[in-house]
């Protein structure tokens, strides 16, 4: 009896635990489901794994301009893009089409922090660059010059409001051969040349600091002369005594390398270091740790000891060293300056270091003097401006070339009260117009006119006919 | 029995209870994947427009357009002196 019962409840208990099993078995199941899709697929789990989560890398940072307006950035779709299309492409430069991993200009420069995601401001102006490079691009066509480059610098600041280079360069456009076709390169920065009679104010200024001339010092120079072998000639025909402020205006190598004859040769070096000739890191560092600056090609300056009778008067004259356009810019904005020198800046933020090279009083003659002796192609009516020419000799395969020639010209706009110091290179002009004041000079007329109409300043027709302000005839 | 059955529906409630979670979730990710992709799609419209912005109107762009217009700077325009009754002529090649 007790065995029937037993094998009669046993089928039940049987039963109820298989029922407990497979709804076990399903519960496990299901919620073995419910954590997979939870797991993976929730959009807000705090438990998603890592893995699910898609790091993207950084997107390279952006280059801007001084208000903001975007010069290149990336997307995640894009690897670099330049939004004002041709302006400032060879400052800012290009990478690889794949990566965006800069290989020339800032973009190279600064491949360490860009890569990083860091966007950098810089101190150009759209406005001023359109204007340099459309005045510059026009005059390398008419030129037929290689090349051109144009350095903006804000007088007080040393701010580069504008560093354009010439023939146009598309970053975008399919690139062609780097070593034949050079209009990817940052002249301004990346290019040292001889700058020419540029020089010859800089050397004035250095006699009236040194006290050994004034601006009506008068001083014999015929049309040659010869110094240690050499024959130094003068191009413009000019009377055979002539002032300082005359010597600037005919631009005369025989008046220059007699008067600076007066001062020792290490005088002249010296001043030469302190506009910074000799310095290869001109721009400040962006960073010490690792160090990364925007590169400048290095000065060719010989050293004092190798500097003889005609390598110093060469040197009054700005020929047998080499400096970039952006050296030129920054020596130059010192007379504009009123003699302090400010070191040239590109990115905002950037700290300017100064110093003061010549006296005040030496700086405005020297720019009255440029005043009074402008070249009539940089000349603009009811305006004042000042500035010098500079026409100098290229060596090409060891010997000064016969045929090439850098055409320049440096100055000021205005001239009394400066605003902004110009510096325009004009590499190989061809055809009968080769010099600095049949080529650079309008250039920097062309500027002068544009920056004026952007600042808002009408001309002064007192300059031009009697006092009074004029109207704009319609 | 009683005790299985009660156990049962407890579980087939947290199943059900997990099963809708995880719909739930599901359908919100499939969403937040539409969203993220329409996102990509107006950020690529934003940086179209924002080039085309920049192809017409910016600063180069707009001076070539304007002197090619006719545009000539006050720097370089004719300007009349009313006290000496001159007019300073436009220098050559300003004129439209």
């Amino acid at each position: 009896m007790n065995r029937l019962d037993s094998s009669a409840s046993e089928p039940a208990t049987l039963h109820r635990g298989w029922v407990v099993v497979a709804a076990f078995v399903v519960f496990v199941l299901g919620m073995g489901y419910g954590f997979y899709v939870l797991w993976h697929n929730a959009p807000s789990l705090l438990l998603r794994p890592a893995s699910a989560v898609v790091e993207l890398p950084p997107v390279r940072g952006r280059l801007e301009a001084a208000d903001g307006t975007p010069l290149a950035f990336s997307t995640n779709d894009e690897a670099r893009l330049y939004p004002l299309g041709l302006s400032a492409t060879q400052l800012i430069g290009f990478g690889e089409r794949s990566t965006g991993k800069g290989l020339s200009g800032l973009e190279h420069d600064l491949e360490k922090l860009l890569a990083q995601g860091q966007s950098l401001r810089l101190t150009i102006d759209p406005q001023v660059q359109s204007i340099a490079e459309q005045a510059l691009w026009k005059a390398i066509e008419t030129a037929k010059a290689d090349w051109g480059a144009v350095v903006v610098m804000e007088s007080k600041t040393g701010r580069l409001l504008a560093v354009a280079n010439g023939p146009v360069f598309d970053p975008a456009a399919p690139r062609r051969n780097f070593q034949k076709d050079l209009s990817w390169r940052n002249h301004a920065f990346a290019y040292a040349l001889e700058p020419g009679s540029t020089i010859k104010p800089l050397t004035a200024a250095v006699l009236l600091e040194e006290k050994m001339a004034r601006l009506d010092t008068r001083v014999y120079a015929p049309m040659s002369r010869r110094i240690a072998g050499w024959t130094i000639n003068d191009v413009v025909q000019h009377p055979e005594t002539l002032t300082l402020s005359e010597v600037l205006k005919y631009s005369s190598n025989v008046g220059i390398t007699t008067l600076a004859e007066r001062i020792p040769r290490q005088t002249l070096y010296g001043y030469f270091q302190k506009l910074r000739f000799m310095d290869k890191e001109l721009l400040p560092s962006i960073s010490y740790q690792p160090r990364i600056a925007v590169q400048v090609a290095p000065p060719q300056v010989r050293p004092l000891q190798r500097w003889g009778p005609a390598e110093y008067a060469n040197a009054t004259f700005g020929q047998g060293f080499m400096i970039t356009p952006l050296h030129l810019a920054a020596a130059y904005n010192t007379l504009a300056n009123d003699g302090v020198y400010r070191q040239p800046i590109l990115f905002e933020g950037s700290t300017s270091q100064s110093a003061a090279v010549f006296r005040p009083q030496v700086a405005r003659d020297i720019r009255k003097a440029l005043t009074e002796g402008i070249a009539e192609n940089a000349k603009l009516a009811g305006y004042s401006l000042a500035g010098k020419t500079g026409t100098a000799q290229v060596v090409v395969e060891g010997r000064y070339s016969s045929s090439v020639y850098a055409a320049l010209f440096a100055g000021f706009v205005p001239a009394q009260t400066p605003r902004v110091t110009v510096v325009v290179t004009l590499f190989h002009p061809k055809g009968g117009r080769i010099h600095g004041s049949q080529v650079a000079a309008p250039v920097y007329r062309d500027i002068a006119a544009r920056l004026f109409a952007l600042w808002g300043i009408p001309p002064q027709l007192a300059t031009m006919n009697s006092s009074g302000k004029g109207k704009l005839v319609r | 029995m009683k005790t299985v059955l009660r156990w049962a529906i407890v579980y087939l409630f947290l199943l059900i209870g997990l099963t809708a979670l995880g719909l739930y979730n599901h359908q919100l990710s499939t969403r937040l994947q539409a969203l993220q992709t329409s996102e990509a799609d107006l950020s690529r419209k934003e940086t179209r427009l924002l080039l085309e912005q920049y192809r017409l109107v910016s600063p180069l762009a707009l001076r070539q357009w304007a002197e090619a217009n006719g545009y000539v700077p006050m720097s370089l325009a004719q300007w009349d002196n009313p006290r000496s009754g001159s007019v300073r002529p436009a220098p050559e090649g300003s004129a439209p």
